[in-house]
């Protein structure tokens, strides 16, 4: 059986990842939205980082969020192929 | 029953191996015993022996941030391995792929945005039930069928997501995990959507019975065969909702009550065959009648389905006259054990494919 992988961050390391990608003050700031949903994000809720082109999109880790996720990153990746 | 006998046979070799080391060497016998008796065990029980790896890197996470991450990683890596191949087992191959959480450093803006994949994020180990209940569904909703899920209805694709991803965390015994990925995932998106309740909780009634994966995810994985190369199919999005209520209908129906076991659509033709007449009423010719009418009007597949030995022995024999026609060809066969509201019975199911002439 061959493995997909998924790429994780941990809560400990979240900060410092978020500063490297220039998110952290945005997010402190509750400027950030969901990508999917447009609920606010904190830290309490984030649930994936989403690079797109020229863009980095957080999205929550509500399930409607991760089905709309897996939406747009194919899209995305039909894009990205054509 | 199969698990009883695998213990009972590990512990007669676990006896005899001390009983011919003390035979053989005495009181120094202990020494080879016991290492060779946990080798036994070790080889035995792969699957134990990695979850209890995983659960130990518990111990170190206060000291050193490497065991907090594999802590994490191994949990969810040791469940999703382990619990998918089960599900597997039972025929269809619905979770092709294990999972590898891989941790990205922290990366400057450009170099994330050149590489292009997205990240989960994850909490720390004394959240396991949360961080498995994430994964978990994160895990389902991608690689569950994966080729065939763009013909699937998106209510039913949600509904058999939480079903299986509900059946993997049930197979651990993660009932913690199953409580958050029921208060966190299932119920806000059943409250929202009724139908996805009325869905999921039909889709375990099929897996009790042992329909879930054996048909329903069974005929779902066969879309990207029958319509690739199209993106989409308007008609499998309506015909995957039908065929998941016509199952629902048959695994909710009382005994001897009839209900429609036919989905002759456009993309999905499957018909169940049904072998439960008391042996008085019970015609073969009926039921080769019937294969031959589904022949004639273009079903590709049929199920036989019967319970109770003396049922499961009167199918094997409508297999056999149905096959004798070469209008149909047996795929698999297989005996298991479903529950019903009255006990668990042994259920029996054939897969008939079409043979195209």
């Amino acid at each position: 059986m061959s493995n997909s992988e998924i790429l994780a961050v941990h809560q400990q390391k979240l900060e410092e990842f978020l500063r490297k990608l220039e998110l952290w003050e945005p997010l402190t700031r509750g400027e950030l939205k969901c990508h999917a949903c447009g609920v606010t994000i904190s830290l309490g809720n984030i649930g994936f980082i989403i690079p797109s082109g020229k863009e980095i999109y957080l999205c929550c880790s509500k399930v409607e969020c991760i089905f709309k996720m897996k939406e747009f990153k194919s899209e995305h990746t039909n894009e990205t192929e054509t | 029953m199969r698990l009883r006998l695998k213990r009972i046979a590990l512990v007669l070799v676990i006896v005899l191996s001390f009983i011919v080391s003390l035979w053989y060497l005495g009181l120094n016998g202990l020494f080879t015993a016991i290492p060779s008796s946990l080798l036994i065990i070790v080889l035995t029980n792969l699957e134990w022996v990695a979850s209890l790896i995983a659960s130990s890197y518990k111990f170190g996470r206060k000291v050193n941030f490497w065991f907090e991450k594999n802590a994490v990683e191994k949990r969810i890596e040791n469940t999703i391995d382990s619990t998918s191949k089960k599900v597997n087992a039972e025929g269809v191959n619905v979770l092709p792929h294990g999972v590898d959480i891989k941790w990205v450093e922290p990366m400057e803006r450009d170099a994330f945005l050149k590489e292009g994949k997205i990240v989960v994020c994850l909490e720390s180990s004394y959240n396991e039930a949360r961080n498995l209940a994430r994964a978990m569904i994160l895990y389902v909703a991608e690689d569950l069928i994966r080729e065939s899920q763009r013909f699937i209805s998106p209510q039913v694709t949600r509904a058999m997501s939480f079903a299986i991803a509900r059946k993997l965390l049930m197979l651990d015994k993660r009932f913690d995990a199953l409580k958050c990925l029921n208060k966190e995932f299932v119920e806000p998106e059943a409250n929202k959507e009724p139908k996805i309740r009325e869905y999921v909780t039909a889709m375990e009634k099929m897996d009790d019975q042992g329909y879930l994966t054996r048909i329903l995810l069974r005929e779902f994985s066969q879309l990207d065969a029958r319509l690739s190369p199209a993106l989409s199919n308007s008609d499998a999005l309506i015909e995957t909702e039908s065929f998941t209520k016509l199952l629902k209908v048959f695994v909710e129906k009382k005994s001897e009550e009839d209900v429609p076991l036919l989905h002759n659509g456009r993309v999905i033709k499957a018909d169940l065959l049904l072998v439960a007449r008391p042996v008085m009423e019970f015609d073969i010719s009926s039921y080769v009648k019937r294969a031959s009418i589904c022949f004639d009007t273009g079903v590709d597949t049929i199920y036989v389905l019967a319970w109770a030995s003396t049922n499961i022995m009167l199918a094997k024999s409508v297999v056999k006259k149905i096959e004798e026609t070469s209008k149909y060809a047996k795929r698999e066969e297989c005996v298991f054990v479903s529950s019903e509201s009255q006990g668990r019975f042994e259920s029996y199911l054939t897969v008939l494919m079409r043979i195209d002439r």
